[in-house]
């Protein structure tokens, strides 16, 4: 920040020479290392600045003034001048003119963008290096706002995630991650609570699945003799025939056997009595009354 | 709509395998009660005691005793004895009522004594031996365990074909 305009030694005593407080000790009394300032001086300045340019100005007007009519008629003349000149002459040097003012054009336009290119870029390092962009940006850039304004689903939807998982170590990153404290943390219960097993059972197709198992070779993979040795088939057996009443199902079993046998008897010595006595009708030439 | 005479009434086969099963029985209670009289006169005098042999005339007269008793006692309670049972006969007046104590004896007597008038049965339209007729009873199907009430109905004499369960 530039400091106070100073006033030298020598005018500062000239200005302050009214001053109540001469001879005083006080703020304007000078020693070597003071640097005074003075405001009635600023001001005076800053008027003398004004008149000279409140005179430049009424000069450039008045000079304005009176050179716009020449000016005027002078570029009418010119204007007269080139269309008369590019009537009467002819086409051919009118031609050449055009052409040889493109290309001084072209030349013009080069050098300035040449000018440019050199001029530019110094000077706007020069600009940021003075600049520091970041404050700039914070104290005068709403970043809220412009974050509002900001479509993020369409940001997202023109992002490639597939490119960016793909550059994604996920290994690296499931190294970093303690899973033991993830699932310690989660509730299962609740989660399974959650889940209605039933329309996910009714999603499997059990059957697909069923076809695509090779019994062989699961049965294969069985070892039936170790697991025959492991299993206790004495007390299997003994404990199953606990559980069967034994006798009892043999008493069903004759009774049922017995009295399908006389069951058998009775039909088979109606049977015969039938028989036995058509064949007595027929010998007796007997009439057998109609069944009803 | 009267069935026919013979309908619902027991023929020769099945009475004749009924009066065997009962004859086995008979020979049977006969031959127990020899073995209980020769155990009580063991009891009563093991010193002089020897197997008694009785006369064939004592035999026979036991064992019409024992089949009388026997057919009679069946007879005028249940309507059936273990041969009837065994085959699914029964006994019962015409009316289709139990047979009373005297004339189950009757039929009894008669049975034991006449054996050979079960044969009439054969030829006799309604299939009634001569006992049947002298008495007034009939034979018939009856496999239910009903004590006689299902028999009894004159119109359920005919043993329904499609329920053979007794």
């Amino acid at each position: 920040m530039a400091a106070e305009p100073a006033c030298d030694r020598r005018s500062a005593r000239r200005a302050c020479a009214g001053s109540p407080h001469r001879g005083e000790a006080g703020p304007w009394r000078l020693t070597k290392a003071t640097r005074v300032t003075c405001p009635q001086r600023r001001d005076d300045r800053a008027h003398v600045s004004d008149v000279v340019i409140g005179a430049g100005a009424a000069v450039v007007g008045l000079a304005a003034g009176l050179a716009t009519p020449v000016l005027s008629r002078a570029a009418d003349l010119v204007g007269r001048g080139v269309g008369l000149v590019i009537r009467h002459v002819s086409d051919t040097t009118v031609s050449g003119l055009a052409e040889r003012g493109a290309q001084v054009r072209a030349e013009a336009e080069r050098l300035a963008a040449e000018l440019v290119g050199w001029l530019v870029p110094p000077v706007v390092d020069a600009a940021v290096a003075e600049l520091n962009l970041t404050q700039l940006v914070a104290r005068h850039v709403d970043i809220d706002y412009l974050a509002a304004l900001l479509d993020v689903d369409a940001v997202v939807a023109r992002a490639d995630l597939d490119a960016v998982i793909a550059r994604v170590d996920i290994a690296a990153v499931l190294d970093r991650v303690d899973l033991n404290t993830i699932i310690d943390r989660l509730d299962l219960d609740a989660i399974v609570g959650t889940v209605d097993l039933d329309a996910v059972a009714a999603r499997i197709d059990l059957d697909a699945i069923v076809k695509r198992v090779d019994p062989d070779a699961v049965i294969a993979r069985v070892d039936v003799d170790a697991t025959l040795a492991r299993l206790d088939l004495a007390a299997i057996a003994r404990q199953v025939i606990d559980e069967i009443d034994l006798p009892e199902i043999l008493r069903q079993s004759t009774g049922a056997v017995s009295s399908e046998a006389v069951r058998e008897i009775r039909d088979e010595s109606m049977l015969a009595d039938e028989a036995l006595a058509r064949f007595v009708d027929r010998v007796l030439r007997r009439r057998r009354a109609a069944s009803p | 709509m009267s069935a026919p005479p013979g309908e619902g009434n027991a023929g020769l086969v099945t009475r004749l395998l009924v009066a065997a099963v009962d004859a086995i029985a008979v020979v049977i209670a006969t031959v127990g009660l020899y073995l209980g009289v020769t155990g009580v006169s063991f009891f009563w005098s093991p010193l002089r005691f020897q197997w008694p042999q009785p006369s064939p005339w004592t035999s026979t007269l036991t064992l019409v005793v024992v089949a009388a008793a026997y057919l009679t006692v069946a007879w005028a309670t249940t309507g059936r004895t273990y041969g009837a049972t065994l085959l699914g006969v029964r006994v019962l007046a015409r009316s289709r009522s139990r047979l009373g104590w005297v004339r189950a004896m009757l039929r009894a007597i008669i049975c034991v004594l006449v054996p050979i008038g079960l044969l009439w049965s054969a030829i006799s339209p309604a299939r009634r031996s001569w006992h049947d007729i002298l008495v007034g009873t009939v034979v018939v199907y009856d496999r239910y365990r009903d004590r006689g009430q299902h028999a009894m109905t004159p119109e359920r004499t005919t043993f329904p074909t499609g329920d053979r369960s007794p």
